[in-house]
């Protein structure tokens, strides 16, 4: 799991709704594959993603092996004020990975 | 000096010859040009054949699925009951690979609730060219307020080893139900998608999608 990013808008205003992207670098394996020796080569994907603002969850994911690699997410929020988004993904591998951002309320 | 002469005759270099014959191999007595220099690639897809068959990974998949597809077949005839009871089991942790038909992972999840069409925008290209990687984006009509909103969006596959492919939650603070992502698919196809609105009822909408190259990596 690698080089989360994110895309918030440079300000909001209050009662806007914007759309917050992230992207994540993850091989997402399905599991389904077999290696030259004819192993299946196991799982490993993110299961899970979520968003919090503020400590309150705006959205969640959970994400099965029909998520491309290097999982996209794209969802929107209600802005009420400013604050912080807090962006966690969980793998099969027990990996997780934490990201904040700041939004700027004009 | 017999290969030295043989070769002159048949305008072979020596090189040429020892990347496909092993040394000291005699061409055929009566070889002419024509037979000498088809020879090495005859040699050669020989070997191959002798690989391919021998090939340990793809007589192994093979088996396997011949195993496979043996014996779901007979815990089907078995026991259709707990399989059923895995499925349900298994509804929302979306390992339902035991039972990979969508319409039975769609009814764990709606139970006995009413499932209407519409409502969904449901945005897939019609043609995608690349199955690893097809970009979709839902939007589901909905006010998103405390009393009525979407409260979860199932996306199912009918063409894909497992038919949930993802499953977004979403909140009043959400604004809009809308979410955009990638996915992958093995085949040409359609996509379902299954919305949970805030009176527990349910929305669905499906779209076709003809694919090019698989995903899914095999």
């Amino acid at each position: 799991m690698n080089k989360p990013r994110i895309r918030l808008p440079d300000s909001a205003k209050v009662g806007e709704i914007i759309e917050i992207k992230t992207l994540i670098g993850h091989v997402m394996e399905t599991g389904q594959r077999r290696d030259p020796d004819g192993k299946v080569v196991p799982r490993n994907i993110i299961n899970t993603f979520s968003a919090t603002f503020n400590g309150r969850t705006i959205f969640s994911a959970e994400l099965q092996p029909g998520i491309s690699a290097n999982p996209y997410i794209a969802f929107h929020m209600k802005v009420r004020g400013p604050g912080e988004f807090e962006f966690t993904w969980a793998d099969d591998a027990g990996e997780k990975l934490v990201e904040r951002s700041k939004l700027v309320v004009a | 000096m017999p290969v030295a002469i043989r070769l002159r005759r048949v305008n072979v270099t020596a090189a040429e010859l020892f990347l496909f014959l092993p040394m000291g191999t005699e061409l055929p007595a009566m070889a002419d040009q024509e037979f000498a220099m088809t020879r090495p690639y005859m040699l050669r897809a020989k070997e191959q054949e002798g690989r391919f068959m021998t090939e340990p990974h793809r007589a192994r998949t093979r088996r396997d699925l011949l195993i496979a597809s043996g014996t779901s077949v007979l815990v089907m005839a078995i026991s259709p009951l707990a399989a059923q009871a895995q499925e349900v089991k298994s509804a929302d942790t979306g390992s339902d690979l035991q039972n990979p038909t969508w319409q039975d992972a769609i009814r764990a999840v709606t139970g006995d609730a009413k499932v209407t069409p519409g409502k969904i925008s449901l945005d897939l290209p019609e043609i995608a060219e690349n199955g690893n990687v097809v970009p979709f984006n839902i939007t589901i009509d909905s006010p998103m307020t405390e009393a009525n909103f979407v409260r979860s969006l199932r996306l199912y596959s009918t063409g894909n080893p497992q038919a949930l492919i993802a499953t977004f939650r979403f909140s009043p603070d959400s604004g809009r139900a809308a979410v955009s992502s990638r996915i992958r698919l093995a085949r040409s196809q359609d996509i379902v998608a299954l919305a949970e609105l805030g009176d527990g009822t349910f929305v669905s909408a499906t779209r076709t999608v003809k694919v090019t190259i698989g995903g899914c990596g095999g």
